[in-house]
């Protein structure tokens, strides 16, 4: 059988895949059944079958077995050939098949055994598992095909030390980047932690043998059960509402162990096609030191993006950021990377206010930002849209205005204390560093926030006195007359330092081309939209036209190009290109196997540029479904769904 | 890719290591001991001389490749090539001549943590010596000895000559282990396997009239419970079936200090067998037990941490139930009453244990709730 397995949804590292293996389907994240395949090859042998009265998935995994077994044979082709002889038809009802552990593998060098499961892997035609165990970092695993199934059964002990388990996912990922991953006896309430930093399958051996120790499993906490008859369980699944049928309480508590352990499956399977499984990752790891550390070190970790790279870039939910691993997660950072490497400050800006952020998203729609634009506008005249708005919030840092509309500016909420952490003003101070190095040092600069966003500001002016940095003293609001006063004073009597006024088409043109750089990288704004590029307006919707072309449609939370616009696009830089095989598409969507290359910096929900291998030419624009290694490297699934083809 | 020959694993480096470390780091005190009890022989009950006399070290272990993975009995050695065992042997005969009981002993055991015919640990003469000593007595119907396979094989003769001087049944213990010859080769670490010199051995002792008698190890490092059972079953059955060896001995492993077994143990790599598998092995095999044959289990460290232990506290009633068997060769009626929470816990380690996919096996015999998020 050959399993085909089609990744079909991503948050961070965690993903649905549907697995296709003799015509049955499997998705993942789910739970394995592990079995052991009783000894065919040796009738004398005693080998104890052990028969498993509760079966609790239909996805079995088979473990052939063990070594010693096989003692009677004297080399490997022989058990190759064992293998392919005897077992060839056994082994068809199992979903997947593994070799078992090597017990001694810490004790001496594995060299031969890779070579040994590659060579098992092509002969035999099983869906192949085999265990990766931490002494196995040293040897040479390469030459095995994608998509086998990975088990690591050490995860399960490593985990009180988390660094450790870290670098052990990092390595892995590394060396198996499609591998389906399975842990086995890990607790519930660690999957989705677990499935957000890779791992596929898990197994229902936790809650049994917490159950077979009269532990009760739930989501708040476990409980140890000393008296049956007094306890009352607080849950309601099906277990639990029929406990009397139940033949004796041992067999309830399993059944309740069981049903715990699927139900969080179902929860993950959930959240992931919600784009919203960091979320459920994020109260979850609130459990325990261990995990909440994990998940720290997994965010921090400038090495290796593990989380980053299969994030999507937008998602469709607003983002709510309530705890302190939100200021690291992937979306926050991906915002923070993109804001310092494709966001380049327009070069006609002659001044830049820093202003608060606003409940409501976009900022612009909110009362607030409504009032102090009418006051910019009475102060400076035509001459504001030469001003660069900066919204300082926490824990985007900075918003430039010309961005307020992408994902996450556009889509977020975060509880407003009137507190800031370290954490989050060195972020403010990161950006605003990142930001005026672009500027000379005569831009003035006015701050009108109040505290504590002044505080902030003022240390900042005081470790960059380079910078020409105007601090207004804001006492009440930036909503209140007398402070809104004293920004119109301000900004009239800097009215003349501003030499010529920017033509307001630039400045709403900028809109565009910020988020288009945004989008598709640094160059793409100017290619896309030249000077003489006309905005029109709809209602409220904003188009952007060059030589009466529609080149793009400001939305929220992502900017729409054409076909038009996209082929300029392709012509002029290299980014965010997908490579087609074929000279032509048909239909609306390129599949894996049809992808020859993609750029690497691809992530999920991008807009990708589709262009044929054969002829070099520009064929259509359309929206990646995976990331760009994927795209390259699987051999199944959807690719990119395409939005609009070149006629 | 060219495929390689399966090529045994040896984990002779890993023991030896483990040896030397050992070696270097105990304070050395030969064993000497003798004792007078009650024993059960070939032909039933009586009083039986127990001997532990040091030699200079076992040969196997004394080797390059460290000897055994659980054996610790070389640190009961002198490590002195001038040992002369026949000195110690003298002084302890001395003694047991001045017990009252000496004139009802019926057998003589004598361990020399070793091989007793090797002559690089007792000398020909001194073997002769012993021999002729114990022959004196008529009381005296047995003399029990252990040694390799390959020394019985290579020193048949000398044995031969013993058997002339003793002219009563002498019975070689030897350490078979297993009959698998992987588990043999790669787990424990012998030099010699089933087919090729246990067998011949067992035919060459019972051409002359002396006899082995099997030991068999319960739970080799390595395997999980599960296959332990299964191949401490499977051992018996090939030995008592393709041998004319008629008794066995069961021994449960426990961790000697300075072993590989030891080190294991230590890193909870290793957890000693359960008590429940013991009775699992013995209520299996029973089929197999011919005509006039014998499977005895005699465990040491009983329902300590370092030998086979259940949750505690059943352990004392499963181990009368395992002597009773030892001396009765059948289970007593109290069997079927033998229950304890920690069964069901033994039945759910054997049947899942392999399917942690890892070295470590579950935390251990007798699960302690922390009340926070643990791991198992």
């Amino acid at each position: 059988m050959v399993v085909k397995v089609e990744i079909r949804n991503h948050d961070g590292s965690g993903r649905i895949t549907k697995i296709l293996s003799n015509d049955k389907v499997i998705m993942s994240p789910n739970l394995l059944e592990p079995r052991s395949v009783p000894v065919f090859h040796d009738n004398d042998l005693i080998n104890t079958e052990k028969t498993i009265s509760d079966s609790h998935s239909d996805i079995t995994l088979g473990y052939l077995p063990a070594l010693h077994t096989f003692a009677k044979l004297k080399s490997e082709q022989e058990v190759l050939e064992t293998l392919k002889s005897v077992y060839t038809n056994k082994l068809q009802k199992y979903d997947f098949v593994a070799f078992p552990l090597d017990m001694a593998s810490s004790l001496r060098s594995v060299s031969h055994y890779p070579e040994f499961i590659a060579k098992a892997s092509q002969e035999l035609d099983v869906n192949l598992g085999w265990i990766y165990s931490e002494k196995d970092a040293e040897t040479d695993w390469s030459g095995l095909n994608d998509f086998p199934l990975i088990i690591l059964g050490d995860l399960a002990t490593i985990y009180s030390n988390q660094r450790h388990a870290w670098r052990f996912l990092v390595e892995i990922d590394k060396k198996f980047p499609l591998a389906l991953k399975y842990a086995p006896a890990i607790p519930p309430v660690l999957f989705p932690l677990y499935v957000y930093l890779g791992i596929d399958f898990f197994d229902s051996l936790y809650g049994q043998y917490m159950a077979q120790n009269n532990v009760f499993l739930d989501t708040d906490e476990m409980v140890e059960i000393s008296d049956y008859e007094r306890f009352i369980s607080p849950c309601m699944c099906t277990a639990c509402e029929r406990r009397s049928e139940f033949t004796n309480e041992k067999q309830w508590l399993k059944e309740h162990n069981q049903k715990f352990t699927e139900l969080m499956i179902r929860k993950i399977q959930y959240a992931i096609n919600q784009g919203t499984l960091r979320d459920l990752v994020k109260k979850y790891v609130l459990i325990d030191p261990a995990s909440t550390a994990l998940l720290r070190i997994a965010d921090l970790d400038t090495d290796y993006d593990l989380l980053g790279k299969y994030t999507p870039s937008i998602k469709k939910n607003t983002l709510v950021l309530t705890s302190n691993s939100d200021y690291i997660r992937p979306e926050i950072k991906m915002f923070h990377k993109r804001v310092k490497e494709r966001f380049t400050i327009p070069t006609w800006t002659k001044a830049v206010l820093l202003i608060p952020c606003s409940a409501r998203k976009p900022y612009s729609v909110s009362k607030s930002h409504r009032i102090m634009s009418s006051a910019v506008k009475n102060a400076l005249r035509g001459k504001r849209h030469s001003l660069l708005e900066l919204i300082i919030t926490s824990p985007l840092g900075v918003v430039p205005r010309y961005l307020e509309k992408v994902y996450p500016a556009a889509m977020y909420d975060i509880p407003v204390t009137g507190n800031w952490s370290e954490l989050e003003q060195n972020i403010v101070e990161d950006l605003l560093q990142t930001l005026f190095s672009q500027l000379s040092s005569d831009v003035p600069i006015v701050s009108y926030l109040a505290e504590p966003e002044k505080s902030i500001i003022k240390n900042f002016a005081e470790k960059y006195p380079s910078y020409n940095i105007h601090i207004l003293d804001v006492q009440e609001s930036e909503t209140s007359e007398s402070d809104l006063k004293l920004l119109r004073t301000h900004l009239y009597a800097m009215k003349d330092t501003i030499e010529s006024s920017n033509s307001k088409n630039n400045y709403e043109l900028e809109f565009f081309k910020a988020m288009a750089n945004y989008q598709f990288g640094k160059q793409a704004g100017d290619i896309l939209f030249p000077p003489e590029s006309e905005i029109k307006r709809r209602g409220y919707v904003l188009t952007a036209f060059y030589n009466n072309k529609q080149i793009a449609t400001l939305k929220l939370g992502h900017l729409a190009i054409t076909v038009y616009g996209a082929s300029k696009l392709a012509e002029s830089q290299d980014y965010y290109k997908v490579y087609f095989a074929d000279s032509e598409i048909s239909g609306s969507a390129i599949y894996t196997p049809g992808i020859v290359r993609a750029d690497q910096q691809i992530k999920p929900e991008d807009d990708v540029l589709v262009l044929s291998e054969k002829t070099g030419q520009f064929l259509a624009i359309g929206k990646s479904h995976l990331s760009g290694f994927e795209l390259e490297r699987c051999s199944f699934g959807l690719g990119v769904s395409l939005k609009k083809k070149l006629k | 890719m060219a495929v390689q020959k399966f090529q045994f694993f040896r984990i002779g480096s890993e023991i030896h290591r483990t040896r030397v470390l050992g070696f270097e780091n105990r304070s050395r005190k030969e064993k000497v001991f003798s004792k007078i009890s009650e024993t059960t022989f070939s032909f039933g009950q009586g009083l039986a001389i127990t001997m532990v006399i040091p030699t200079v070290g076992c040969t196997w272990a004394l080797s390059k490749s460290g000897g055994c993975s659980m054996c610790g009995y070389i640190n009961d050695s002198t490590l002195d090539e001038n040992t002369d065992p026949e000195y110690f042997f003298d002084i302890e005969w001395q003694k047991l001549q001045q017990d009252p009981r000496f004139s009802e002993v019926k057998a003589v055991k004598l361990y020399n943590s070793g091989s007793f015919l090797d002559p690089k640990e007792i000398p020909v003469e001194s073997q002769k010596s012993i021999v002729r000593k114990i022959a004196q007595f008529d009381h005296i119907q047995e003399f029990i000895i252990e040694c390799l396979p390959e020394i019985i094989n290579i020193q048949i003769d000398v044995l031969k000559e013993l058997m002339e001087i003793f002219k009563r049944p002498i019975y070689i213990g030897v350490g078979l282990e297993s009959t698998n010859t992987y588990i043999l080769r790669s787990y424990v670490n012998k030099p010699f396997t089933f087919e090729n010199q246990f067998m011949k051995s067992v035919q060459n002792t019972e051409a002359i009239g002396a006899h082995v008698k099997g030991y068999l190890l319960l739970k080799p490092p390595f395997l999980t419970e599960q296959e332990a059972i299964d191949d401490a079953i499977n051992s018996i059955k090939d030995t008592f079936q393709k041998t004319d060896c008629k008794i066995i001995s069961l021994n449960p492993v426990c961790v000697h200090a300075d072993t590989l077994v030891d080190m294991l143990w230590k890193k909870q790599d290793y957890s000693p067998p359960w008590l429940w598998s013991i009775l699992e092995v013995l209520r299996r095999s029973e089929q197999y037990i011919p005509e006039g044959g014998k499977l005895i289990c005699e465990v040491m460290a009983g329902g300590l941490e370092r030998g086979p232990h259940n949750c505690g506290e059943c352990d004392a009633r499963v181990l009368k139930e395992i002597e009773y068997f030892s001396l009765h060769q059948k289970f007593s009626p109290a069997i079927d009453n033998l229950t304890c929470s920690c069964k069901s816990d033994w039945e759910f380690y054997c049947a899942q244990e392999r399917f942690l996919a890892r070295t470590k096996p579950f935390k251990s015999h007798k699960f302690k709730f922390k009340g926070i998020l643990q791991q198992i």
